[in-house]
């Protein structure tokens, strides 16, 4: 069992991990209890703030034909993808919001500027990402189904290409999240329900065509003779939201100190071992507030792991007590520099595109679990759930 | 696809058991909610009876000491659904609300339980 791997891995007792439980559930409580109209105002000014950069943006482009106006024009607009996508669509979809009662902004409502239809967002991110965080053959997450990202996955010659596949995942991000609830492996091996993966398809389908009807017909269109300008602009800026989002997620979990999972029986660990697995699994950076706004707060993965569903916005100030109770418990609290952190991770990359016996394993040593860690063909089934975000029969 | 409940899944007599009591292979027990269930359907924002993306209000139903407390054991559910398991006699109570936390056990092999912390509205069936 992983747990016990965590428990040796931090060593702490069981009382131990009870106590960080209780302390974890009093910061909950404190949020709860004070969430109100500043929380509110923070999201709505956002919101706006958005909104105007988007239709700066698009204004802005009505003149691309004069390259300053291009570079403008994208800049503007790059931004205001980068911010619907990671701090509004994100967290509204986790139901950061939602106690709000706005119509608009509500995780039943919100549909997000990306290829990814937000109802299997919400099961390929929210559940199995969240539920699973970091466990090898459940997260999605790990690598996306292309990439190697951790010693303990099996190597094959396909792993050669990681340097090239990690690139044109970073640019073309948004495709490779649509996809991401399919559950490539599934369909390789021939496992996945045909009349749920033609459900999936049809969805990211008219999803994947009313983006780009949006970004590449219409508002192209709608600038005249600028036509080829904006369609290039609206291009450039999805591919630099695509390569920020790409950055700031993997981020999140692949940096040096990220613990991975093997584990089988997940959903019976309590909720101190939840919060420790969270915790152990996730990678914060540091950096400024604009820094944290344009990434989602998700500079601070481990608050936003341990509460995916209180405000963003609150995630500064739980981070100071988090890291406090990690340094009296002796847990670490991963975090550093974007730059160190996302160079730890396309260091990973590079590496674990190489057998294991060619490379050197940068993790810390970790004491001996009282159980070993599965090998892969230890490792139980992938989870049913993964690639279907609704029951088989009601998938019409 | 439609976006809100499908027309298969009303529960008790010879129709369907809720997805929220449903094993991958179609078994269950209407009175026993699975807790990887409830935990997809608080996550993935599902509804608990037809597996479909919830809607704004969500709906919550139970017995009312839950509705006192405004903390469930079954997972989130479409105001209609949690209508028709009211009218199947699972529930007695629809509390309608914006938003809801998921409380994960503090004890090994406890369930989940989810509360409901913006009610908008709360309904008790007369029945018994």
């Amino acid at each position: 069992m992983a747990y016990a791997d965590v428990r040796e891995y931090t060593h702490l007792s069981d009382e131990e991990v009870e106590a960080i439980g209780r302390e974890l559930d009093e910061i909950r409580k404190e949020v709860e209890e004070s969430r109100g109209q500043a929380d509110r105002d923070y999201v709505l000014r956002i919101i706006t703030l958005q909104r105007r950069l988007a239709a700066a943006g698009r204004i802005t482009l009505f003149a691309s034909m004069f390259p300053p106006a291009w570079l403008l024009g994208t800049a503007l607009l790059s931004s205001a993808k980068i911010l619907e996508n990671m701090e509004i669509g994100h967290n509204t979809m986790h139901g950061q919001w939602d106690w709000m009662n706005d119509p608009e902004v509500h995780s039943s409502n919100w549909e997000w500027d990306t290829t990814q239809p937000a109802e299997q967002w919400k099961h390929s991110h929210n559940y199995i990402h969240h539920q699973f965080t970091n466990v090898l053959g459940h997260d999605n997450d790990v690598g996306y189904g292309i990439l190697r990202m951790s010693r303990d996955q099996k190597w094959t010659p396909y792993n050669l290409g990681q340097p090239v596949y990690n690139a044109l995942l970073a640019m073309f991000f948004e495709y490779g999240v649509a996809l991401h609830d399919l559950d490539i492996e599934a369909i390789r091996k021939g496992e996945k329900d045909p009349k749920v993966l033609r459900k999936q398809l049809k969805q990211i389908g008219g999803k994947i065509g009313r983006q780009g009807l949006k970004d590449y017909i219409v508002f192209p269109a709608l600038t005249g003779p600028a036509f080829f300008h904006t369609l290039t602009a609206n291009f450039t800026s999805n591919i630099v939201r695509n390569v920020w989002a790409y950055m700031i997620i993997f981020c999140g979990h692949f940096p040096d100190g990220a613990v991975h999972f093997t584990e089988e029986e997940l959903e019976d660990e309590t909720r101190a071992e939840w919060y420790l697995r969270q915790m152990l699994g996730s990678a914060n950076f540091e950096g400024g507030k604009l820094l944290h706004i344009m990434s989602g707060q998700l500079g601070y993965q481990i608050e936003h792991h341990l509460f995916p569903d209180l405000p963003s916005s609150r995630y500064a100030e739980i981070s100071v007590k988090v890291k406090d109770i990690c340094k009296r418990y002796d847990i670490p609290y991963t975090t550093g520099p974007l730059y160190k952190q996302y160079g730890q991770t396309l260091r990973t990359i590079m590496k674990l595109s190489l057998p294991n016996r060619r490379t050197k394993d940068n993790a810390p040593p970790a004491p001996s679990p009282k159980s070993r860690r599965l090998r892969d063909d230890e490792r139980p089934g992938r989870r049913s759930e993964l690639g279907r975000w609704s029951s088989t029969e009601t998938a019409v | 696809m439609g976006s809100g409940p499908v027309d298969n899944h009303a529960v008790g007599g010879d129709v369907r058991l809720p997805f929220a009591c449903r094993h991958e292979d179609g078994s269950g027990r209407a009175d026993v909610v699975l807790k990887p269930r409830a935990i997809q359907c608080a996550l993935s924002r599902i509804c608990g009876v037809c597996a479909q993306p919830l809607t704004r209000p969500v709906a919550f139903v139970g017995s009312s000491v839950e509705v006192s407390f405004a903390e469930f054991w079954f997972p989130p559910v479409h105001q209609e659904c949690g209508d028709r398991l009211v009218e199947a006699g699972r529930a007695s109570a629809v509390v309608l609300t914006a938003g809801f936390d998921l409380l994960r056990p503090s004890a090994r092999g406890a369930p989940v339980s989810f509360r409901a912390n913006s009610v908008i509205e709360s309904t008790e069936s007369d029945s018994p």
